[in-house]
């Protein structure tokens, strides 16, 4: 596969980011939600690959760990998203659905702040692309 | 036998689950008859049939509330050498819930965090289902695709209910089933959950 370019997309000042709030940015026609948690810097398509929800919309922190039958553990905070529509939850870091609940994943972007700014680097964005 | 606030995957079932497991013996569960009509039975969604052909249509609802406990109760993840084999509950149903199962996993994993794989996967793993009394569609080549959807070559067992008065005749209902899949529903389904050898046909 050849290299893709990437392109850095500028996401805001570091400062405009509330901790756990989306910021939606465009990048080319792509809807690109812009978060920081606990756990970092995440950029997602702002589409659920399951019907296509807004999933910026959905809550970001930590989940239910797999764990022993009556038993609940919480972990992954600030890591894990969860589509307001059905509920599905992806991990931010590969945009993964959790603990092989779908093979469905939803798209992450690279994040990079870089004196004060934070950046999003995206696959070479044409002009209108979707 | 299910009751009503002791579902089939509830703790108090786990000491038989533990001894069925370790002695590699499925268990066995049945409608009583009772369903429905008595208190402290497994109650009908809707309310109590007024005749009996409308118990018996719906006898199948109970063995659904079962299966659904079995799987997010945890269960068959923490016995996974538990075999359950459902008997006379009908299997029809069996593709589209499993559907819904897996469905609400994903949406609700969260609830359940427990499982460690999906509902079809678990009951795949350690479920089966009998034929009796065999599903009677005017066109019995209705009944093809949802042989497979419930994947019926391995989860399926026949079963006659002799000697009741709604006994399936075995040559009869053989003949429903594809060639490809009616040794595995007639005889090694059976061999493999009752953990017997399999010995060529006599």
């Amino acid at each position: 596969m050849p290299e893709r370019k990437l392109e850095r997309v500028l996401a805001g000042a570091l400062d405009d980011f509330e901790l756990d709030r989306f910021r939606l940015i465009d990048a080319g026609g792509r809807e690109i939600g812009v978060v920081r948690t606990v756990a970092g810097f995440f950029a997602l398509r702002n589409s659920c690959p399951h019907q296509r929800a807004p999933i910026c919309a959905g809550e970001v922190g930590g989940t239910m760990i797999p764990s022993a039958p009556e038993e609940r553990e919480y972990g992954l905070d600030g890591e894990v998203v969860r589509c307001p529509w059905h509920g599905w939850e992806f991990h931010m870091t590969d945009g993964n659905a959790l603990f092989g609940t779908s093979r469905k994943r939803v798209v992450i972007y690279p994040v990079e702040v870089d004196n004060g700014s934070v950046y999003v680097m995206v696959g070479a964005v044409s002009p209108g692309a979707a | 036998m299910m009751l009503t606030d002791i579902p089939l995957g509830a703790k108090h079932h786990y000491p038989i689950f533990d001894a069925a497991a370790e002695s590699r013996l499925p268990v066995v569960v049945h409608p009583t008859g009772a369903e429905g009509l008595y208190s402290g039975t497994a109650p009908f969604a809707g309310g109590t049939p007024r005749s009996y052909a409308e118990w018996h249509a719906l006898a199948p609802q109970v063995g659904q509330s079962a299966l659904a406990s079995l799987v997010f109760s945890g269960a068959l993840e923490t016995f996974p050498d538990l075999r359950v084999v459902f008997t006379e509950y009908g299997f029809s149903w069996l593709p589209t819930l499993l559907w819904r199962l897996d469905m609400e996993w994903r949406n609700f994993r969260g609830d359940v965090p427990w499982m460690k794989m999906s509902p079809s996967d678990y009951v795949r793993r350690q479920v089966r289902f009998t034929t009796q009394p065999m599903e009677d569609p005017d066109d019995p080549r209705d009944l093809l695709g949802l042989l497979r959807l419930m994947d019926a070559e391995h989860l399926l067992l026949f079963s006659s209910d002799y000697p009741h008065y709604d006994e399936d005749n075995p040559e009869v209902v053989s003949a429903r089933f594809p060639p490809e899949i009616r040794e595995r529903v007639k005889r090694l389904n059976a061999l493999e959950i009752l953990r017997l050898p399999v010995r060529p046909n006599a």
